[in-house]
C-alpha cells in the first residue's frame, strides 16, 4: 500500500512528486550507508521534534558538542540529537568551526547521512502540512547493518564535508551530500520532481502550473527567510 | 539570479527587494505588484509558510482563486523543497558556485545578502 496515495491530498499532485516521496519513505527505515534503520528512524523522529520546537533562543546555553555523549547504541547519541536539532531548526547558525567539531566527533559519513535524513524528511512533512494533509507515519524499521563505504572520487574540498571532486561540473548543491550517494540520489530526485523537473537550465518552464519566475520568487523568499546565502 | 534571468526571458520586470521582505514595487503595467504575476500573494504565501501550516491555510482560498489548485501545489512544493535545500547548503558549507558569485555581485550587496550568517561558509571571497 502506498504511503502517499493521490487521494490522500485534496488537490492533484504530480505523479513524479508522489513517486519520489514513496521512494524516500521506503528507504527511511532501512539500513543506510553509515546508520542502521533504527538509527535512521531515530534521526527522522528527532528531526520532527526539532521542527515542532523551532529554533532555541539566541544566547541560550547549549552544551558543547564535545561534552555530549557521542556513543551511538541501538538509537542515536546525545551528540547526534544535538546535530539533528541544529541542522533541522537552526541551520543558519551553523559555522565552519561547529561543523568541523561535529564531523570530527561523528565522522563525515554519519554526519552527511544525518543531514540527508533531515533534508529528505523535512520537505515531505512541510509539503503535506502546507496542503493540509496529516503528517505521514514513519515506516517500520528494517533490521540489518549499514553497508559502509566511501565512494570513489570524493575528497576534502571547499565545503565542510568531503564531496565529489573528480571532474565535477554541476552546481555545488547537487554534490553537497555526495559522500552518501544513495541518499544524495534520492534527494536529487526529490528536488527534480518538486522544482526543476530536469529543466534547470531552461529559463522558461512549461511543466509547472506556475511560471519559472513565480517559482523562483517563492524559492528566493523561502531562502531569504531561512537566511540562506547559497 | 535565476529569478532575474527567468523574468528577463518572459520580458517581466522583477523587484528583487520583494525576496528579502522589502515589499513589492508597483508599476503602471501590472498594478500593485511588479512584472511577476501574483508576486505579492506568492511572497505572502512563502512568508506564511515559514510561520506554519495554520498561517498559510488562511491564504489557500486566495491562492486557489489566483493560481488554481496546480499553482497552489507548485507553491507548496517549491517552499517545501527549498526548506530542504537551505539545510543542505548550510549544513555542508558549500560555496556559492563561481558563475553565480560573479554574476550577483551587485544584487548581493544591494539586498544585504552578504550579511547573512550563512554567507561565511558560502562565499569563497569571504
Amino acid at each position: 500500500m502506498p504511503a502517499f496515495p493521490q487521494d490522500s491530498f485534496d488537490h492533484l499532485v504530480d505523479e513524479q512528486i508522489l513517486a519520489t516521496f514513496e521512494q524516500t519513505w521506503d528507504c527511511l527505515g532501512r539500513p543506510g550507508t553509515w546508520w542502521t534503520g533504527a538509527q535512521r528512524m531515530a534521526i527522522a523522529e528527532a528531526s520532527r521534534s526539532a521542527m515542532d520546537d523551532g529554533p532555541r533562543p539566541i544566547g541560550l546555553a547549549i552544551p558543547a558538542l564535545v561534552d555530549l555523549d557521542h556513543v551511538d547504541g541501538p538509537g542515536i547519541s546525545d551528540l547526534a540529537l544535538e546535530v539533528v536539532r541544529r541542522v533541522t531548526s537552526e541551520s543558519g547558525r551553523i559555522t565552519a568551526a561547529w561543523a568541523a567539531e561535529a564531523i570530527g566527533l561523528m565522522g563525515p559519513g554519519r554526519y552527511v547521512e544525518l543531514v540527508a535524513m533531515v533534508v529528505l524528511t523535512v520537505p515531505i512533512d512541510i509539503f503535506c502540512g502546507l496542503l493540509g494533509r496529516p503528517q505521514q507515519s514513519l515506516p517500520e524499521v528494517v533490521a540489518g547493518e549499514p553497508v559502509g563505504g566511501v565512494p570513489d572520487g570524493v575528497a576534502a574540498g571547499e565545503a565542510y564535508v568531503p564531496w565529489l571532486v573528480d571532474g565535477w561540473k554541476g552546481p555545488n548543491v547537487a554534490r553537497a551530500l555526495s559522500y552518501v550517494p544513495a541518499d544524495n540520489d534520492r534527494r536529487l530526485a526529490m528536488v527534480s520532481s518538486m522544482y526543476d523537473g530536469s529543466e534547470f537550465f531552461e529559463m522558461v518552464w512549461s511543466h509547472r502550473s506556475l511560471s519559472r519566475p513565480q517559482i523562483e520568487l517563492l524559492a528566493a523568499r523561502t531562502s531569504a527567510l531561512n537566511e540562506c546565502f547559497y | 539570479m535565476l529569478l532575474r534571468e527567468s523574468s528577463d526571458a518572459l520580458d517581466q520586470v522583477v523587484d528583487l527587494t520583494g525576496t528579502i521582505g522589502g515589499g513589492v514595487r508597483g508599476d503602471a503595467q501590472h498594478g500593485a505588484g511588479s512584472g511577476v504575476p501574483h508576486e505579492e500573494l506568492l511572497t505572502a504565501y512563502a512568508e506564511a509558510a515559514h510561520d506554519g501550516p495554520e498561517a498559510v491555510g488562511l491564504l489557500d482560498d486566495q491562492m486557489l482563486q489566483a493560481v488554481g489548485p496546480g499553482g497552489l501545489v507548485d507553491a507548496a512544493a517549491t517552499v517545501a523543497v527549498f526548506n530542504g535545500l537551505v539545510r543542505s547548503a548550510d549544513a555542508t558549507g558549500i560555496p556559492l558556485d563561481e558563475y553565480v558569485m560573479a554574476r550577483t555581485v551587485d544584487e548581493r550587496a544591494e539586498l544585504g545578502l552578504n550579511e547573512y550568517a550563512g554567507s561565511a561558509n558560502s562565499r569563497p571571497d569571504s
